[in-house]
């Protein structure tokens, strides 16, 4: 067997004894006369501390709903199960949502994984680079039929999420910032303006009409995928949508479909 | 028909929320990186706190480390004299003063 998997089976299991080559003249060794397993033992217990407090950085609202201690046990089976593969601590977790899918201990919070896909798109919406703004006066003179056949390149820092769970009115409710969450499916766009994250409740059909625009299909197009799937879509709905794309700059660029 | 009549309305939503926007006052509350101004262990991080880098300059003022600051005022900031008597400026871009 090779150093690093002894070392990491170490690491990962208390069952493991410390590696061979760890003796009292290595780095470990140095500082104390404890013996060489106790020593072992404190820096086991320093690499989980440091991720779970990442993912407590990660994922506050999910630490409050299933209150710290609850957290520290989520996380610390998590993290023995994923490690960190990027030295980058801010990428830490994308997999928590899924992890949770199959976690049983909290099996009877359905919502929990949505709620932890809505904090991994928080972390990575404030993460995404900055793009260069496109200028909304070119938009001013289209005509309606251009209009129809425009793409928009979103930014990167826009994320949507469509949820059989009331997601944003539990984010709300979790911020202290609305009601108790009444069951509903809903849909949410989360996007960043300057370096603020915001958390949009998309109107119905919202979803889709954005999942085909970011698929790169024209306004006209995404607009009929909508209607194809039996919702309506008010005009005031889509304004809604736009309203937001426009102030807070969520298109890089666009194009016009031949 | 009523394909028309959804057409018009996408296009009107549209239209209007780009008519909107450009009739909204420039935002006044824009921020800029500014290298060179932060305190000691102070600094802004592209990450955002609580990861490695906000927080991590090592010294005063140093030259590679950031924080955000209100556009237009990066390079108006007071800040005192190096150690062989010249200004200190704060900087848009990355300096090679005060290392850390």
């Amino acid at each position: 067997m090779s150093n690093q998997k002894l070392f990491f089976d170490a690491l990962t299991n208390a069952n493991f004894p410390p590696p061979d080559g760890l003796t009292e003249t290595s780095l470990l060794g140095a500082i104390s006369s404890m013996p060489l397993q106790e020593r072992f033992n404190v820096y086991r217990n320093n690499v989980f501390h440091s991720l779970i407090e990442a993912l407590k950085a990660a994922f506050p609202l999910v630490e409050k709903t299933v209150g710290t201690a609850g957290f520290k046990i989520l996380a610390h089976d998590f993290a023995r199960e994923h490690l960190p593969s990027n030295p980058v601590l801010y990428t830490y977790g994308q997999h928590l949502p899924d992890f949770l899918e199959q976690y049983a201990p909290l099996s009877h919070l359905g919502y929990l994984p949505d709620l932890a896909r809505l904090e991994v798109s928080i972390s990575a919406v404030c993460d995404a680079p900055d793009h260069q703004t496109y200028p909304a006066q070119k938009l001013a003179a289209l005509t309606e039929t251009e209009i129809s056949k425009l793409c928009l390149d979103f930014a990167p820092c826009v994320r949507i999420q469509a949820s059989p769970w009331p997601i944003h009115m539990l984010w709300a409710f979790l911020n202290d910032k609305g009601d108790d969450p009444i069951m509903k499916p809903q849909e949410i766009m989360v996007f960043r303006h300057d370096f603020s994250p915001i958390v949009r409740l998309l109107p119905p059909g919202g979803f889709t009409f954005l999942e085909a625009l970011k698929a790169g299909k024209t306004l006209g197009e995404s607009m009929q995928i909508v209607e194809a799937s039996g919702t309506v879509m008010p005009p005031e709905s889509m304004q809604s949508i736009f309203n937001d794309v426009m102030q807070h700059d969520l298109v890089k660029s666009v194009t016009i479909k031949g | 028909m009523t394909k028309s009549i959804h057409a018009l309305s996408l296009a009107g939503a549209f239209a209007l929320s780009v008519s909107t926007v450009l009739t909204m006052p420039a935002e006044a509350a824009k921020k800029e990186r500014c290298y060179g101004v932060s305190l000691k262990g102070q600094n802004d991080c592209q990450a955002g706190p609580g990861t490695t880098c906000s927080g991590s300059s090592k010294v005063d003022y140093q030259g590679n480390a950031w924080t955000y600051v209100d556009a237009g005022t990066c390079t108006k900031i007071k800040l005192p004299a190096q150690a062989n008597g010249q200004a200190r400026m704060g900087s848009l871009k990355p300096l090679d003063r005060d290392p850390a």
